[in-house]
């Protein structure tokens, strides 16, 4: 009792005010709400973004296509509105049969009743029509074939690894508890181009690139065996991996593969040399709907896979101690999230090669929109990311059409800069992180 | 919650922490768990907690074993404010509070207006109601630390563990947050486990006291009991004068050793 009265009497000096608790209250009640309405807008505004950015960048190159044809084209693939492009297909040939029966008539008109001048000008004027309406069908033919065989597999393969990467960084630098931790931190990437190489070189005889699938697949093994090894580089004794340990075995890993590069690199032929050298820098030149196929499930389900373990990732990136006090299974989960993040870069690294600063760029911008919070966080990043890396790509093929920029050099120049400037306004501001 | 601990023993690698700890805590009660520097206490606390995964020996729990209850569970009934928070990331103050709440909800249900109110309830308490906007890794640590206290009571917990979470605290802020845990403690039935090395602290909160010293426990008790000049003298290997107050409570008194 004595302790209580001893309670009592101290509180009337150190009472803090509670008396506005209710004000302050309401107050955020509001203020999360219009936090989340901030969101809504910003996602679908991104969204958006996204759908406009597809449109166009199928319209632009050698062979332009108006955005309404790109967006009919694309449309029509989506199952049920075939029509909205089929029917514009058969409106014009049924134009052209018309007009082929018009001129028919009218010659056979001309062949009755003499050719008279009239009727002249009538079949020079509907030879010029079919003429038209011909070239006008080869057009939608070419345009088909340019959107959707020749553009659109790349800009979707784009969109997916860009949000690949972005998403595989946010959980890295979740998992790391540091902000600049990327796929590339943790050997991961180099794993991947690692695999490659060594396909490439090995499997030159049988001319490693016209072989489509073998890259891909020893990219994305020699990605996982890395992540393995880090892991099993990291574990301590007692079974359980530090961040510290974790930046630590993927640095140490990751300068090991870069040597063995090195190394393959000295041994190779001239002309895998080149293979490697393109395949190096990252580039998405050339996909096809064979890579689309590879990726989508693996990057969709990994992105599935984090946004179910965001609210885990937020726990988890305040260390290990305060996520088990949270309630969190600090192993399994970092175990889940730390899969996660490699099978979705490798999966992004076999199809485009190693492309840097998305994975870094990209959680950066989104965190400084819309604050930390992981649960929005890894969906914002896999839009922006998406549209960051078709944005650069599609800078990259056409700026200096027709020599092609890899993608991987184009974010590298696009990301260095702007993230130079994001982190000196955020210094001005006072929010960095260090 | 009663904690009761039989033949502890914990070792990292080669290096034992703890040798044989035997503790019991009853329901409802202030404890504090006193002793030098790398006696055992942030371990001791860490097993009980599950921060750290027990071995040898038995901790219950109102008597189920602490090695069957799921981090999940633990985390509805007992919080812990660890000594040391690093947070990167730039969370507001209220996300980490609410994070408190996490235990409580599902994956992807959203939080209640009911939950923004206990977390706002608690940041009052711990003096944090301006910071519920401000991204947390700009605090103070002081500050920082408050936070976190805040969000320890927002999980409402049944046992509350504070490792040394006062000491980053002016003395207002600690005095404040000390008898406003006691007070809620004793409303609410909350077990209070107090890492510190403040002796006046102890002895002005604590309703018991486990003495610690190399991994073993040398005294446990009531504060008057634990709290001698031989037994801190002993642990410590400071000189110091006890005095007992007006109000029965100890007070320690530092001496410059000659």
């Amino acid at each position: 009792m004595s302790n209580r009265k001893y309670t009592e009497k101290n509180n009337e000096k150190c009472e803090f005010d509670i008396e506005n608790i209710s004000e302050a209250v309401e107050h955020h009640i509001r203020h999360i709400a219009y936090l989340s309405l901030r969101k809504w807008i910003l996602g679908i505004g991104l969204l958006i973004l996204t759908l406009s950015g597809i449109v166009l960048s199928a319209g632009i190159g050698p062979v332009r296509v108006p955005p309404t044809m790109t967006a009919r084209i694309l449309i029509s693939h989506i199952p049920g509105f075939g029509g909205i492009w089929n029917n514009l297909k058969k409106e014009n040939s049924a134009k052209l049969e018309e007009l082929q029966d018009s001129l028919l008539s009218i010659q056979n008109q001309g062949l009755e009743s003499n050719i008279n001048a009239k009727s002249e000008k009538d079949v020079d004027k509907t030879k010029e029509d079919i003429f038209i309406l011909k070239d006008k069908i080869r057009d939608l033919e070419n345009y088909e074939i340019w959107v959707w065989h020749g553009r659109m597999p790349r800009i979707i393969v784009a969109l997916l690894v860009g949000a690949g990467l972005s998403v595989s960084g946010v959980i890295f630098q979740g998992l790391v508890m540091n902000p600049l931790a990327s796929s590339g931190t943790l050997g991961i990437s180099a794993g991947s181009a690692t695999g490659a190489s060594i396909f490439i070189v090995l499997g030159s005889g049988i001319k490693a690139i016209e072989f489509s699938w073998g890259i891909p697949i020893s990219a994305f093994a020699g990605g996982l065996i890395t992540m393995g090894l880090v892991w099993f580089v990291a574990r301590s004794g007692r079974g359980t991996t530090s961040p510290l340990s974790l930046i630590l075995a993927g640095v140490i890993v990751g300068i090991f593969l870069g040597s063995l590069m090195s190394f393959i690199m000295i041994i190779a032929e001239e002309e895998s040399l080149r293979a490697l050298t393109l395949w190096g820098v990252g580039s998405l030149a050339s996909r096809e709907w064979m890579q689309v196929k590879m990726a989508v499930p693996i990057i969709i389900f990994g992105i599935l896979l984090a946004i179910i373990n965001a609210r885990d990732l937020n726990a988890l990136s305040l260390g290990a101690e305060q996520a088990r006090n949270l309630g969190i299974n600090v192993n399994r989960s970092r175990q889940i999230l730390m899969i996660t993040a490699a099978v979705i870069t490798a999966g992004a690294v076999s199809v485009s090669g190693p492309i840097g600063f998305v994975g870094l760029v990209i959680p950066h911008s989104v965190r400084m929109l819309i604050g930390p919070d992981h649960r929005i966080v890894i969906p914002f990043s896999a839009l922006g990311g998406g549209i960051f890396l078709l944005i650069c790509d599609t800078v990259g093929r056409t700026i200096a059409s027709p020599l092609e920029l890899p993608v991987g050099i184009v974010t590298s120049l696009i990301g260095a800069p702007f993230f130079v400037y994001i982190y000196k306004t955020r210094i001005r501001s006072g929010a960095v992180i260090t | 919650m009663d904690i009761v601990g039989k033949k502890i023993e914990f070792s990292y690698g080669s290096n034992k922490i703890l040798d044989g700890i035997d503790f019991e805590i009853g329901h409802g009660k202030f404890v504090g768990l006193l002793g030098p520097n790398g006696c055992g206490k942030t371990t001791l606390v860490g097993l009980i907690s599950g921060t750290h995964h027990l071995r040898h020996g038995e901790i219950t729990i109102d008597g189920t074993s602490v090695r069957n209850i799921s981090a999940r569970n633990m985390a509805k009934f007992l919080a812990i404010v660890p000594q040391f928070n690093v947070i990167s990331f730039p969370f507001t103050g209220l996300e980490i509070v609410m994070m408190g709440r996490y235990p409580f909800k599902e994956r992807f249900s959203k939080f209640s207006d009911k939950d923004i109110e206990i977390c706002l309830k608690y940041m009052s308490i711990t003096d944090t109601l301006q910071f519920a906007k401000r991204p947390v890794n700009m605090l103070s640590g002081g500050e920082r630390q408050r936070v976190i206290l805040a969000r320890a009571l927002a999980q409402q917990p049944k046992i509350l563990i504070l490792d040394e979470a006062t000491s980053n605290l002016d003395i207002r802020h600690t005095v404040s947050f000390l008898s406003k845990v006691r007070e809620l403690g004793i409303d609410n039935g909350i077990t209070v486990i107090s890492a510190m090395h403040d002796l006046n602290l102890a002895s002005m909160f604590c309703d018991e006291i486990l003495m610690m010293e190399k991994g073993k426990i040398l005294a446990s008790g009531s504060v008057n009991h634990v709290l001698t000049k031989e037994n801190i003298e002993l642990v410590y290997k400071t000189p110091v004068k006890v005095k007992k107050q007006d109000d029965g409570k100890i007070s320690v008194h530092l001496e410059i050793p000659n």
